[in-house]
């Protein structure tokens, strides 16, 4: 199986599972979809894949969670895998915060909820392919 | 009267202090001026009065000493006469310088005597009973009566020349009494010495008393005959009525019988009893004032005889005092009398009493005088004053045009002088003030119209600012709403997103499955049919909602199972089925799995169950939606009944979490201790605003990260919310003014300054208060509401909330 992964975090599982469908339909075994509901959580992920030698191709974070807001976790996983790329998708984020992912997370795409899934589909695959240039 | 006076004085001392507040100005200055002269003049005339009283005293004593004196020395000497006349005779007869046998020359020589000596009879009678005198008469001729013992029953009387010589005589008519009976002759016979005979009226003039002194003549122890001398006391009384001592004043000698021998009053000396005549006694005087002097010596001493001394006296005779002197006089032949002196004080105050009244009326003269000169002075000193005062009177009563006359130079007239000057400046002052108050008026009725205007204009603001005020409270909702808004839209997005996605989801989901099973009903058998139905069953009602770490291990446990029994596509299957949820427990589904297209049947499978996890999951998004526009729909709900509604406190809050369940999941631990309490009467969609203001509050004063504590008690008749958040706490200067309109220490643009003013508002409305307790770390404002509102009607039910 595939050893490139896309990372999904969002505190809200309802998110998640939506998203998990919407990807493996679009993208079906070419990678492997990961999910977290937290930062925390996002972390372990991105430990155990590292372990088992699976790339995260890219994370798509939302932007209001507990514990961290998604523009610092985005930043902080540019900082450690510079390569990944990064989505904000979330129902509300101020344009500051938009902002600062953009300038220190090279944040490759803002999605505001609701989202629209060709929408999605098309900023996950542009992201691909910046990884395969 | 003088004495009454003084008191009057002294009463007088103690009125001016009760006058004091009512007197006017001239009994201030009359009253005191008349006191003093009235109790001078009176003390003089007292001290004049005592004075005088202490010199009559003085004189009285002095004047009754002299009299005294003299009339004892005059009794001394007077009486002394007759007894030298004796001694004299006796001393010629003894030595023979008088034969006593010639009358002749007896005669003669008795004649000469009487020349000398102011005696009243000097005679000499013998055993024989012859008898020889000279006598002195009233006109100052001398008799010589003879009585020889040729016929010792006659007397002759001759007349007698200024040589002494026998001129013519006559025969004493009635016949004599034997010498020898006679009362001198007799007591010298008998004793042989000499001897004073009793006092004796005159036979022919009983008014006149006469005593005699009698010497016994003897040759060898033998009476041969008897002299003697005869002493008139009428004459006493004359010296003692010629003694000059006072107009009343009393002397009298009296025996030790009480019996007159002299008295000043020229009264009778004898009464007559019986056709006798007798000498009469002292207490039965005919002049009252001598009687009564008598009577009363003899009442106080008992008898005349018991007084032995001299003494001093003073009586009291109907109501005048007399002063009395009463002193024995006594001689070495047996005299023993009573001089009395008695002078009436009225004697000597008729003088003082003179004086007296002429000293009182120059008093009461000089008293008058200076009263009227006094009221006269003051009456000077004050009609100027009164003047004033009048004046001043009405000036004060607003009569500005009074001049007073200046009629001196002193200083009433320069006092005229200034207040002239003060009314002419008062008058001025009026004016410019009459002006002054005229443009005041003007000013006043300029400014009152423009305060008017501006009173109009102000409650036209005050109109429109209340307005504002009610846009304000709202605005300042929508804007606590606004903020909300941002956080809310993630809230209602997050599950319209889910929606979406879902609702494709299931699109595709279906579609695949129309694909699929037609295909799986031709492969499968229908023992490995039933296996899936079986597969699909367990996917449908797991027996737990798995979390994505979960889901992640149970992926894992799968995959190694899968991995155990050498089945292909172990990671696509492990993946599948743990999103079915089915347990790590593979040995049921092994025939399935090991089927050549398990891949394509688990596959399969996870499209059926993918339609049911999705439309699940546009169920949990929509109740997630719901509830966010109901919480929102309570949040921005207007009643405009005004009415008081029996609601849950609690639920009200539980909005407001609800609404801010975005922000406080960022880093807010809620801690909410709600105690069972019943519905309150409130207004629910006001008090949400109150809840609102204060949960934002504390979420911002905790940057959204701590600790936010939500308490609902009963005390009393209260609810008590409690909302405390573990912020840095608000400063202490500022605690009073939080609740202040406009105040706020945000900055410009992200707070009204509102907020707790309408809190207060809101919290007030309701009857209830608002407390705040602040340290850093610990911050609480607490609400209190009462349970029985007297806001309105409705009754307090029973219902309660828990």
């Amino acid at each position: 199986m595939t050893n490139q992964a896309i990372l999904c975090v969002d505190d809200e599982r309802i998110i998640l599972l939506s998203l998990r469908d919407q990807m493996s339909k679009h993208f079906g075994e070419h990678y492997r979809y990961e999910f977290a509901e937290s930062v925390e959580e996002a972390w372990e992920v991105v430990e155990d894949l590292s372990l088992d030698q699976i790339q995260i191709l890219i994370i798509v974070s939302d932007w209001l969670m507990p514990g961290m807001r998604g523009d610092e976790f985005l930043i902080e996983v540019h900082q450690r895998f510079p390569k990944i790329i990064t989505v904000l998708l979330s129902g509300q984020a101020d344009e500051a915060a938009i902002e600062n992912a953009r300038q220190h997370a090279s944040l490759h795409a803002y999605i505001p909820k609701p989202w629209d899934e060709a929408t999605l589909i098309d900023v996950i695959r542009s992201g691909l392919e910046k990884i395969d240039e | 009267m003088v004495r009454r006076s003084l008191n009057r004085i002294s009463q007088n001392w103690t009125i001016p202090k009760q006058w004091h507040g009512k007197s006017s100005l001239r009994n201030v200055l009359i009253i005191p001026f008349v006191l003093q002269i009235v109790g001078t003049v009176g003390l003089v005339g007292y001290l004049s009065f005592r004075n005088g009283q202490q010199a009559v005293n003085d004189l009285a004593n002095q004047l009754i000493d002299r009299t005294n004196d003299l009339v004892q020395q005059h009794l001394d000497r007077y009486l002394a006469g007759p007894h030298q006349i004796n001694q004299v005779n006796c001393a010629a007869i003894e030595l023979g310088l008088v034969n006593l046998q010639d009358f002749q020359q007896v005669g003669h020589f008795f004649w000469k005597q009487m020349q000398v000596f102011d005696v009243d009879y000097i005679d000499y009678a013998n055993e024989a009973g012859e008898f020889i005198g000279v006598e002195r008469l009233e006109n100052g001729q001398f008799l010589i009566n003879e009585t020889l013992k040729s016929n010792l029953s006659q007397m002759m009387i001759y007349n007698t020349d200024r040589q002494g010589n026998r001129t013519s005589s006559h025969l004493y008519p009635e016949p004599a009494e034997p010498i020898q009976q006679e009362g001198w002759y007799a007591d010298a016979a008998r004793t042989k010495r000499p001897v004073w005979s009793p006092i004796y009226q005159w036979d022919d003039k009983p008014n006149i008393l006469s005593i005699s002194s009698s010497y016994p003549i003897l040759q060898q122890q033998k009476l041969i005959g008897v002299i003697g001398v005869d002493l008139v006391l009428s004459r006493v009384s004359e010296f003692l009525h010629k003694l000059e001592i006072s107009p009343n004043a009393r002397i009298f000698i009296i025996e030790r019988d009480g019996t007159i021998v002299a008295t000043n009053d020229r009264q009778a000396t004898y009464e007559t009893i019986d056709h006798q005549i007798q000498r009469l006694n002292i207490l039965n005087s005919q002049d009252s004032f001598t009687q009564a002097v008598a009577l009363q010596l003899q009442q106080q001493y008992g008898s005349f005889a018991a007084i032995h001394y001299p003494s001093k006296l003073i009586l009291q005779l109907n109501q005048e005092r007399i002063f009395g002197q009463v002193m024995p006089w006594k001689d070495q032949f047996g005299l023993d009398w009573l001089v009395v002196v008695a002078v009436p004080e009225r004697d000597f105050m008729t003088r003082i009493n003179q004086n007296t009244h002429l000293t009182i009326l120059l008093c009461a003269l000089a008293g008058l005088l200076s009263i009227a000169i006094g009221i006269l002075t003051t009456r000077w000193v004050i009609r100027p004053i009164l003047r004033l005062n009048q004046a001043a009177h009405a000036i004060a009563a607003g009569r500005l045009d009074q001049t007073l006359p200046i009629q001196s130079s002193d200083e009433l007239g320069e006092l005229a002088i200034s207040f002239n000057r003060m009314a002419e400046q008062l008058r001025t002052s009026f004016a410019a003030l009459a002006a002054t108050n005229q443009a005041l008026e003007e000013r006043v009725e300029e400014r009152t119209a423009s305060l008017h205007l501006k009173n109009e204009e102000l409650t036209q603001t005050l109109k429109q600012l209340q307005a504002a005020q009610a846009e304000l409270i709202q605005a300042e909702k929508m804007a606590v709403l606004g903020q909300l808004v941002a956080g809310i839209a993630h809230e209602v997005n997050t599950p319209l997103g889910a929606i979406r996605a879902s609702i494709g989801n299931v699109t595709a989901a279906v579609e695949n499955c129309l694909h699929c099973l037609p295909h799986l009903y031709q492969t499968l058998p229908p023992q490995q049919l039933n296996e899936f139905f079986d597969l699909l069953a367990q996917a449908q009602h797991p027996q737990e909602m798995l979390s994505f770490r979960e889901e992640r291990q149970l992926r894992r446990q799968l995959k190694q199972q899968l991995l155990d029994r050498s089945i292909a596509h172990a990671d696509a299957l492990a993946d599948n089925l743990s999103k079915m949820g089915i347990p790590a427990d593979l040995d049921r589904w092994m025939p399935l799995l090991q089927l050549e297209n398990s891949k394509f049947i688990v596959e399969t499978a996870y499209h059926l169950t993918a339609i049911q996890n999705n439309s699940q999951n546009i169920v949990l998004a929509v109740e997630r939606a719901a509830k966010i526009v109901f919480a929102l729909k309570n949040y921005a709900r207007q009643d405009s009944s005004g009415k008081l509604i029996e609601a849950s406190i609690t639920d009200g809050i539980d909005t407001i979490l609800t609404l801010y369940y975005n922000q406080l999941k960022r880093g807010v631990e809620v801690h909410k201790s709600y105690a069972c309490i019943p519905l309150v009467p409130c207004y629910p969609e006001e008090l949400t605003q109150v809840w609102s203001n204060l949960i934002h509050n504390a979420l911002q004063a905790m940057d959204y990260r701590g600790d936010l504590t939500i308490a609902v008690d009963q005390v009393d008749q209260y609810v008590v919310v409690q909302i405390t958040d573990s912020g840095t706490g608000i400063p202490p200067e500022i605690q009073d003014q939080i609740f202040e309109p406009f105040f706020t220490t945000k900055p410009i643009g992200e707070g009204s300054g509102l907020g707790l003013d309408i809190v207060r508002r809101i919290v007030a409305k309701h009857q209830g208060k608002v407390e705040l307790k602040s340290q850093p770390g610990h911050t609480t404002f607490s609400v209190w509401l009462p349970m029985i509102a007297d806001l309105g009607p409705n009754d307090q039910s029973g219902n309660s909330m828990c």
